[in-house]
């Protein structure tokens, strides 16, 4: 790590908004390693087994931990996210496709649909030598000190590899084309013999079977892209100078949504034979990650901090969701909301545990070791539990340079709005066609899932006034469409806006029937309102016909701790729990649960626990403070209401807590400051108790 | 007229953000003895009295690109935001205006306003998307071995238009009349010049 005082002397932050971007002397090589997917459900058995030594030697000489994936938990969002330290409504990736602004239709949302720099153009314009392939959404490549592969760098659109040129804009500098165009793989050049490894017993398959001819046909493609991806990163950290390296594979992702279903047990609807002949596919694809890595590994040296990590994680268990896992309608199902995060080499602590990881604080934490500020517009955090000698993380406003006409990367206007009215300022001048009701229909569906995402994500960033705005303009544009409705629904209740809620539940009930998920919602509303016992009759009555359903048993475990009922309450998310052990709100609710029961150290315990599998969560940030003032740990509750407010702003209760807590430490001015806050936003409270 | 023999089988592409200059270099470019695919349809009117210079079929570009045929030897006008569909194969050299944004965004708003139009954008709005065209221009429109790209300053066009001409004449292989094309600037048709205001006690 850079020292505290070499750190202050090469950041200095400036006090405004600054002009230049902050330079550095690079004194790190940083190498920042993307598996769409994995996860350490699937990965954990290998390692204990000896056969991804390569992983297994960063973990042991650093740190591992899980990373939380943000919703709407889709790649191109989430590893937008994971390079911008933004939530998805920050940055702008909302979707796999945007409407494209010309009015012909969709594309692939890509590096001219971000909102803003990536940490390759922050690391770039602070002077290091910086690479990046083939990330999710990065075409066309950008302009950067260093090599840039889109990720439509490997892709092979053509049946055939003569002649296969490189996709349009898909490498930067223009110079490191030719050599990086030879270094791609057809799926054309993948032999039988290299699909072995992962199917044993192809050479027995009868290929004239559709099925089977495309899982084989899927699978070289994958392999043949993941190659071209690898020679890409290999041939930069062989011949180019660099300081900093990110590569994304997207094979285990891909992989996944065609061979998981097969891994063992044998799921219903899948046949034994499938399970046999396709049943490790996924072990082995996490081992070919695996020797690519420790090529990596060698060819970036030991002098480099190394970090793997996924974006989410993929079901691998009983808990897959189905038969069949490449649907587009259920494939974000089988993505599970922990990814992977590894980390090794110089400034990082060995071998230890980390938690409370989030794919928002990759960009922070990169840009600290490299001694870089820290931009508060960020929503990530430095993992500075991972850091040998965290030191003063620095900041700074923000990166981006809204003065600046020339924004990099950012090419179209994100927004669906924003886009439709650029396309009808040029239709109105006369230089552009409107397109025809087809395409118009399939724009509009376009611009609504970018919409529909961007709700969600205002909503999981606790922003849910915004998002009930846009969510109600949504809804008026699909009467029909179920879940806009219920997105309103959702929005509403968590703005607070309970009569509006009730209104639309009552509205979407009457047009478009009842369904489990509205069931759930006036439970729900029925419990902000005061009203435990009619939303335990409901829930009952909905248990009878889902008793497996774990959201179900939560939702009862909160109406029950709202009947202050704490030992049925703990039983409940006992049980939830036992199914789903890294359910991070079912643990604040245990936490809760036990705290009133005065189990106040077992109370504590699982509220940490909460927070170690996810750090964004206000609720469980304040009933920690609770237990902590419980057991007499005034500084430490201050902390942990502080943090749950600047997650949540504006909660009385944490207020409350903290006037006592800032009292209690005779810090008469803070207390003074909650008990005027609790004023503003409850008059009718009482500021004391 | 026909084309230069270096353009013989060569497109050569106007384009750069609507009323960043690109009828002018259309009118130099017949000066100076390019043929143009226009058809018409368009006809002068206020903001454009000597023409658009305009070909209808580019407007349905990304779903038709048979018409690009017709191009070869012969200058087109395809705005930025279509350009960028271009089909990567085609031999072509491309000549990018680049004018002040505001005057772009001042000239657009004139022209939707002659027309009774308000236009669905603010005026910061506007010109933040059409920022963003340029920054697209800038990614994506590279040399190729197909096709070069030369981005031409609308203010150097204005203020220097034989040294602009000659560029241009270069760019495009020689064999153009640069006394003509540097003749077709009127500086009187240059009316958003983007001026800073003047202090009030200067």
């Amino acid at each position: 790590l850079l020292s505290l005082e070499a750190g202050r002397a090469l950041i200095r932050p400036p006090a405004f908004e600054r002009t230049e971007a902050p330079r550095v002397t690079p004194q790190r090589k940083i190498l920042l390693v993307g598996w769409d997917s994995a996860d350490w459900r699937l990965i954990s058995p290998l390692l204990d087994r000896g056969l991804m030594p390569a992983l297994s030697g960063v973990i042991e000489r650093g740190v591992m931990g899980n990373l939380a994936s943000l919703e709407p938990m889709l790649s191109p969002l989430i590893w937008t996210s994971i390079a911008t330290g933004k939530f998805p409504h920050q940055h702008g990736v909302l979707g796999f496709v945007e409407p494209d602004p010309l009015g012909g239709g969709i594309r692939n949302v890509g590096s001219t649909t971000r909102r803003g720099k990536a940490l390759w153009n922050l690391l770039s314009e602070s002077g290091l030598a910086t690479h990046v392939v083939s990330w999710y959404a990065s075409h066309p490549a950008e302009t950067i000190r260093g090599v840039c592969a889109s990720d439509r760098f490997a892709l092979a659109p053509t049946p055939t590899a003569e002649p296969w040129p490189l996709p349009e804009g898909a490498i930067q500098p223009a110079a490191a084309a030719a050599a990086l165009a030879q270094f791609r793989l057809h799926p054309t050049e993948i032999e039988a013999s290299q699909l072995l490894p992962f199917i044993p017993r192809a050479a027995e398959l009868d290929q004239r079977d559709p099925a089977v001819a495309g899982r084989l046909t899927a699978l070289a493609r994958i392999l043949a892209q993941t190659a071209s991806v690898q020679a890409a990163a290999t041939w930069i950290l062989e011949t180019q100078p660099w300081d900093f390296l990110g590569v994304y594979f997207r094979a285990l992702d891909d992989l996944g949504h065609h061979f998981m279903p097969f891994r063992p047990p044998c799921l219903p609807g899948v046949s034994e034979t499938d399970v046999a002949v396709y049943g490790n596919v996924m072990e082995a694809a996490c081992c070919f990650h695996d020797l690519m890595l420790a090529r990596l590994l060698h060819l970036a040296g030991p002098d480099t901090t190394v970090i793997v990590i996924s974006d989410h994680g993929f079901e691998s268990g009983a808990q897959r969701p189905g038969a069949v896992a490449n649907e587009p309608e259920t494939m974000s199902g089988w993505h599970r909301q922990f990814g992977i995060l590894a980390a090794a080499g110089p400034g990082v602590r060995r071998d230890e545990r980390i938690y409370g990881c989030s794919v928002l604080d990759l960009t922070p934490t990169v840009l600290h070791l490299f001694g870089l500020p820290v931009g508060r517009d960020m929503a990530g955090k430095v993992l500075v539990n991972a850091l040998e000698v965290p030191g003063e993380v620095a900041r700074i406003p923000t990166w981006e340079n809204p003065a600046s006409d020339a924004a990099p990367a950012v090419a179209a206007p994100a927004n669906a709005g924003e886009e439709a009215a650029l396309f009808e300022h040029l239709v109105a001048l006369g230089y552009m066609q409107r397109p025809d009701a087809d395409t118009e229909r399939q724009m509009r569906r376009a611009a609504d899932e970018i919409t529909f995402n961007r709700i969600t994500s205002l909503v999981s960033a606790g922003q849910a006034g915004e998002a009930s705005v846009e969510a109600r303009r949504l809804a008026e544009r699909n009467p029909t469409e179920r879940r806009h409705r219920l997105k309103l629904v959702q929005a509403l209740l968590h703005a607070g806006h309970l009569s509006e809620a009730r209104d639309e539940l009552a509205v979407v009930e009457t047009e478009l029937g009842h369904c489990p998920n509205t069931g759930r919602m006036i439970a729900h509303l029925l419990m902000l309102e005061g009203n435990p016992a009619e939303a335990l009759r409901r829930l009952q009555a909905a248990e009878s016909e889902a008793p497996d359903d774990m959201r179900l048993h939560e939702q009862i475990g909160r109406v029950l701790l709202q009947q202050r009922r704490w030992r049925d309450a703990e039983q409940r998310y006992r049980r939830v729990l036992a199914a789903e052990p890294e359910n991070p709100s079912a643990c604040v609710g245990l936490a809760a649960a036990l705290a009133r029961q005065n189990h106040n150290v077992e109370a504590a315990q699982w509220a940490l626990t909460a927070l170690g599998l996810q750090h964004f969560l206000p609720e469980g940030h304040f009933q920690l403070g609770a237990v902590l003032t419980k057991l007499n740990f005034p500084e430490r509750a201050i902390q942990a209401f502080e943090t749950g407010l600047s997650m949540r702003p504006g909660h009385v209760p944490a207020h409350r807590f903290l006037a006592r807590l800032y009292r209690h430490i005779g810090h008469t001015d803070r207390a003074a400051h909650h008990r005027q806050r609790i004023r503003e936003l409850d008059p009718s409270a009482p500021a004391e108790d | 007229m026909t084309a230069p023999a270096a353009l013989a089988d060569t497109a050569v592409v106007v384009s750069g953000l609507p009323r960043s200059g690109t009828s002018l270099l259309m009118a130099m470019l017949q000066a100076g003895g390019v043929p143009l695919l226009t058809d018409g349809q368009r006809a002068p009117d206020t903001d454009n009295p000597r023409g658009y210079f305009e070909f209808e079929a580019v407007k349905a570009l990304r779903t038709d690109a048979a018409w690009l045929a017709e191009a070869r030897g012969k200058a087109v006008k395809i705005v930025a935001p279509l350009v960028f569909q271009l089909p990567p194969a085609l031999a072509c050299r491309i000549l990018f205006l680049e004018r002040d944004l505001d005057e772009v965004v001042a000239s657009q708003t004139a022209m939707l306003a002659r027309k009774g139009i308000t236009s669905p954008l603010s005026p910061s709005a506007l010109k933040a998307a059409l920022a963003r065209q340029v920054a697209q221009a800038r990614v994506v429109l590279t040399d190729t071995a197909q096709r070069r790209v030369c981005f031409v300053e609308h203010r150097r066009l204005i203020q220097s238009p034989h040294a602009a001409a000659r560029s241009i004449a270069d760019f495009l292989g020689g064999g153009l009349n640069v006394a003509a094309m540097a003749a077709v600037v009127e500086p009187g048709l240059y009316r958003q010049r983007h001026t800073q205001a003047a202090l009030p006690f200067s």
